[in-house]
């Protein structure tokens, strides 16, 4: 295991932050971790870094405790605070190269991280320009290069596309895998739950301090359910449609809403369905099929959406 | 240790204008205010002088000088007071009541006077040296009161001479040329308390407090920068204030960068101190003011050369930088400067002790 946590406790005064938090996180992993705000995961993660004290429980990091003064754990992990974390005044490659030589790059092979880095996240162009001239997007793209100078093999990332255009958040969302693929663990948090259903093979839930629930997308969504609800957009709707498509076997529900057939079921009964509809005389303009979601996930868990 | 040092110290260079204005100033109060007190004390105009006298000459010197000293000319500049010990005469001084007091007494058979004065123009060196001229067989010897002026001579052939040790005695420019100094300077703390605040401001402490490396490397190499900073401002202002104003600092130089080291140490770990207090870079400034630019001064004497020596004057650090630099640019004893410096180490120790208990109490959300 890369991160092991066992029944981490943290308080803010009466407020109970982390709740016996337990986490296991594989090597090669993407893991996200998803929940609203003041779920408790930039708390998790202050944590796990060691950036605040936990007042109970374990945290192993490369199956070597995790203290303040553990500097060769802290030497491989890179973290892309939540904030913007670097000195707007200061040339990007100024910011990479100071970060980076916090952990004992020097000379040559500095200057060959720094490069790396920013050819990574696509700034190497303009370098020399002071973040503050920067996109939204752009200064992002620094954010994660500040973090990941000197190759860590784990990186927490804290919400990195907080307020940034779709273009910035497919490459910082492409950048996440290609370092994965290049043999970093990486922990993110999100309360986008697109991102982390995107990029993440296990996601662990969060709700008020506490993993409410672990495990891939799949077995996360059929720990809620298997169904499925299809939805057809139609010219006509027909007065029958809806007492025929109840008939089929595993339909669980069928609606109208304005010109659309919404239709809840279990299985891959769909060409039963379509058959049924044409049969009513109706002609379908556009079929789409609506997966649960971990939105759904989280719903149902909580009864409040993440973004509550 | 050193990353932080040598980022730090590139940051406070890029901070010229707050230097540059920091310089400027200090110039220019030691120009207004140095050389309106030049005047006023040459005329006297500035203060009315309390002097203490035990005498005790033989007849009919000790009725002489009484008699001098009632005179109308110096009812306006001086408030006389006879005293009958000179316990009592000394322990009035050293409560303050008297700014100058005068001792004269039979000694070896000689008729000799010892003046003590925190002025450093006491009316009472020339009127008593004047008395001297005249009266043909008195000795005199005159001291200072506060050590930064060790006048000792025994005039010889009843001539008195206005000996100036290492260049003078610190008037008007002199004086003020090396109080400004410690008070304007002491304003760079605040740049102590951005290099805290401004990392934390822009979120920066969250990655360095993740980054392999101890934190008590990253607050020394910040302290060492803003301590090299600090002191190169005080010698370039005191180069400037010797070259525009000509002002003094013949003295120890060695001594002199000791106590520009020290003071600049106490002025960083008072800027850190307030930062990690108050976590605000105005209410840092506010305490770097009112304790660094006012209080300290204060009780040094920087507001006037007239001031009260009390328990509060040893608590400043710029009471006891003056004393030493005054004490080797002007010939004090060697206890004085000996005195001083390790006042002033102590007030850095003391100092830097809080720093860390404050630091240490708020671990979770400083550094």
């Amino acid at each position: 295991m890369i991160v092991k946590t066992r029944n981490l406790v943290k308080r803010y005064g009466d407020l109970l932050a982390l709740d016996n938090v337990n986490l296991n996180i594989g090597e090669g992993e993407i893991v996200g971790l998803l929940g609203p705000n003041g779920a408790g995961k930039s708390t998790l993660i202050s944590c796990i870094t060691s950036i605040v004290g936990c007042d109970s429980g374990e945290i192993e990091i490369f199956e070597k405790s995790m203290s303040q003064k553990a500097y060769d754990i802290k030497s491989q992990i890179g973290i892309v605070p939540q904030d913007l974390s670097f000195y707007p005044n200061m040339s990007a490659y100024g910011n990479v190269k100071f970060f980076a030589s916090l952990y004992g790059f020097k000379g040559k092979k500095l200057e060959n991280q720094v490069k790396r880095a920013l050819e990574f996240v696509g700034l190497w162009d303009r370098r020399k320009e002071r973040p503050k001239k920067y996109s939204g997007g752009m200064k992002r793209r620094l954010n994660i290069a500040c973090a990941i100078a000197h190759n860590p093999k784990l990186i927490i990332m804290d919400e990195p596309t907080v307020g940034i255009d779709p273009q910035s958040r497919k490459h910082i969302l492409d950048s996440i895998k290609t370092l994965n693929k290049e043999g970093a663990t990486i922990i993110y948090t999100s309360h986008y739950m697109e991102e982390v259903e995107t990029i993440c093979n296990y996601v662990h839930v969060m709700d008020k301090g506490r993993v409410i629930a672990s495990g891939t997308k799949k077995e996360l969504k059929e720990m809620v359910s298997d169904e499925k609800t299809l939805e057809l957009e139609l010219e006509e709707i027909a007065f029958n449609v809806v007492d025929e498509v109840k008939k089929i076997t595993g339909v669980k529900e069928a609606f109208v809403d304005n010109n659309r057939l919404l239709v809840v079921l279990h299985g891959s009964n769909i060409d039963e369905i379509i058959t049924v509809v044409k049969k009513c005389n109706g002609t379908i303009v556009s079929v789409n099929m609506k997966k649960c979601t971990l939105e759904d996930v989280f719903f149902a868990l909580t009864g409040r959406t993440l973004r509550d | 240790m050193f990353r932080f040092f040598w980022f730090t110290l590139k940051k406070n260079i890029k901070a010229v204008w707050l230097t540059i204005s920091v310089v400027a100033i200090s110039i220019l109060m030691m120009a207004l205010i140095g050389g309106a007190i030049e005047s006023l004390q040459k005329t006297g105009v500035y203060s009315k002088e309390i002097v203490g006298i035990f005498n005790q000459l033989d007849s009919p010197y000790k009725e002489e000088y009484e008699k001098i000293l009632s005179s109308d000319h110096f009812e306006n500049i001086m408030e006389i007071n006879y005293v009958d010990s000179i316990v009592e005469l000394e322990k009035m001084m050293e409560d303050g009541e008297f700014h100058t007091i005068v001792i004269g007494e039979v000694v070896d058979g000689k008729n000799t006077f010892r003046v003590e004065s925190v002025f450093p123009e006491s009316f009472m060196l020339p009127v008593t040296a004047n008395f001297v001229q005249t009266a043909n067989t008195i000795a005199l010897v005159l001291e200072n009161a506060n050590g930064y002026v060790n006048f000792e001579d025994q005039y010889q052939n009843q001539v008195l001479k206005t000996h100036k040790l290492s260049g003078g005695f610190p008037v008007g420019y002199d004086y003020y040329g090396i109080q400004t100094p410690l008070q304007m300077v002491v304003i760079l703390g605040m740049l102590a308390a951005y290099s805290i605040l401004d990392d934390k401001n822009k979120n920066i402490s969250q990655r360095i407090k993740t980054a392999p490396i101890s934190k008590y490397k990253v607050i020394f190499g910040r302290m060492m920068a803003n301590i090299i900073y600090i002191t190169c401002v005080f010698v370039i202002t005191s180069i400037c204030s010797h070259f525009i104003l000509g002002v003094n600092w013949n003295g120890n130089y060695l001594i002199i960068l000791m106590v520009f080291l020290l003071f600049s140490t106490i002025t960083t770990i008072l800027g850190m101190f307030a930062a990690v207090l108050t976590k605000s870079i105005i209410a840092s400034i506010g305490i770097i003011l009112g304790v660094g630019c006012t209080i300290w001064p204060r009780y040094s004497g920087a507001f006037s050369p007239y001031y009260d020596v009390g328990i509060m004057a040893y608590m400043s650090p710029s009471y006891h930088a003056k004393n030493v630099m005054f004490a080797t640019i002007y010939g004090g004893s060697s206890s004085t400067i000996l005195q001083g410096l390790l006042s002033l180490l102590l007030i850095a120790t003391v100092l830097l002790g809080m720093f860390f208990v404050a630091e240490r109490s708020k671990i979770n959300d400083s550094i």
